[in-house]
């Protein structure tokens, strides 16, 4: 039997091998999660808030957690939802350029073939894809889930999840191809 | 298979997510069919766009102590109601619902202004009563009227009804507010049977033990 902790108070017990404290999971996931919510927000300061009310519902609902779901699956399960329903307010969600709070004023990167990606585009172009293919895109590519963990975490079927990566894939490189062509008319 | 039907099985092939025989199929297809390998290409070439432009620059501040503190708060402010909080809610509720309910259907006859109680002129006739001063408006109360209302469409025994209300419902006073005042005005009901002159002011109304709560003038 595990007691899950904050701070020195028992919030909740599920049946484990060891002892975890909610600090530990803090720890080990709140950089991961804020980074994921902020990629599907593309705001810091709502990422912040958001990550901060995937852990609290996290903290009141750990007695729910169910064994076949892993903990990670289950807290981006609760971060999905939050910023799903956050972007569903399409008022309180404003476009903040990656360079100002990354602080640094370089925003393309290369890849392994050598060819510049521009990530300034490569957020825009996220933002444009459906909330849920979105999520599921990021989940899979990013956050290394499998097709079976993102369906577990979108709610759906491993079938309905490779689809919706499928799909995601297929229109975030024609949006993302068309941005850059237009660029390049922009640059001649 | 035709190449058009392997397109998102080739996008899983690309992810990793294919089982062995799938893989096995797939293998032995690229290596015949150049649409197929471009469109592989294709697809790492996208995944490897996401995975690049979305690396890991941003470092979030830590939110420990931010969520100790919402849990800690959202744990002082989520106390469960105790039964007696839902009961006296509850009961809050059936009341005003009724008042809410009486003051559409039965519009008042008496109108209040100010701090003082006007009554129906009828009423005051009637009963022969001066109205206190700075009798609160809050003191009329309607779901008796209403109750009395609802029971004659019912057909319920008048003996259910407090017979001034079924003659008329006049002004509904409750006991704390009669015991509260000061000067309560001598009562002569031309209806004695209704009311009955009650010991240290105020009257009681009608016969059953349900109707304690509230008296009509």
């Amino acid at each position: 039997m595990v007691e899950v902790i904050v701070g020195q108070n028992v919030i909740g017990q599920r049946a484990a091998e060891k002892s975890i404290t909610f600090d530990a999971i803090m720890r080990q996931y709140q950089a991961r999660v804020a980074r994921y919510i902020l990629r599907l927000v593309n705001d810091p300061e709502l990422a912040l808030d958001l990550t901060q009310d995937t852990f609290v519902n996290a903290f009141r609902n750990i007695h729910n957690l169910r064994s076949e779901l892993a903990l990670s699956a289950w807290l981006y399960r609760i971060a999905t939802n939050l910023a799903i329903h956050a972007r569903s307010k399409s008022r309180r969600i404003r476009w903040q350029p990656l360079a100002e709070y990354e602080n640094c004023s370089r925003i393309a990167v290369s890849a392994p073939d050598d060819q510049v990606i521009d990530r300034e585009q490569v957020h825009r172009v996220l933002m444009q894809l459906p909330r849920d293919r979105a999520a599921c895109l990021i989940l899979h590519v990013k956050e290394g889930f499998s097709y079976g963990e993102v369906a577990a975490i979108m709610g759906t079927t491993p079938e309905g999840a490779r689809k919706r990566i499928a799909r995601a894939k297929e229109q975030f490189r024609a949006i993302y191809d068309a941005s850059q062509q237009e660029n390049s008319r922009h640059a001649l | 298979m035709r190449c058009s039907d392997l397109g998102e099985l080739l996008s899983s092939y690309v992810d990793g997510q294919t089982v062995p025989a799938q893989t096995e199929f797939i293998e032995a297809h690229l290596g015949t069919c150049q649409r197929c390998q471009d469109l592989v290409r294709h697809y790492r070439r996208t995944r490897a766009i996401i995975q690049f432009g979305l690396d890991d620059r941003w470092t979030p501040p830590d939110l420990g102590l931010r969520v100790v503190h919402a849990c800690q708060q959202q744990h002082t402010c989520r106390r469960p109601l105790s039964t007696t909080g839902i009961m006296a809610a509850a009961a809050a509720l059936v009341v005003l619902v009724a008042s809410l309910l009486a003051t559409h259907a039965f519009p008042q006859r008496s109108v209040a202004t100010g701090s003082s109680l006007q009554l129906a002129p009828k009423v005051a006739a009637r009963h022969d009563i001066t109205a206190p001063h700075d009798v609160s408006p809050t003191i009329v109360h309607c779901p008796l009227r209403f109750a009395a209302a609802l029971a004659r469409c019912l057909g319920v025994s008048p003996q259910w009804v407090p017979t001034i209300l079924a003659d008329d419902p006049g002004i509904l006073v409750s006991n704390r507010q009669i015991r509260n005042q000061p000067s309560i005005p001598q009562i002569r009901s031309t209806s004695a049977s209704a009311v009955t002159a009650v010991k240290g002011g105020g009257a009681r109304v009608g016969n059953g033990p349900g109707h304690r709560g509230s008296q009509a003038i």
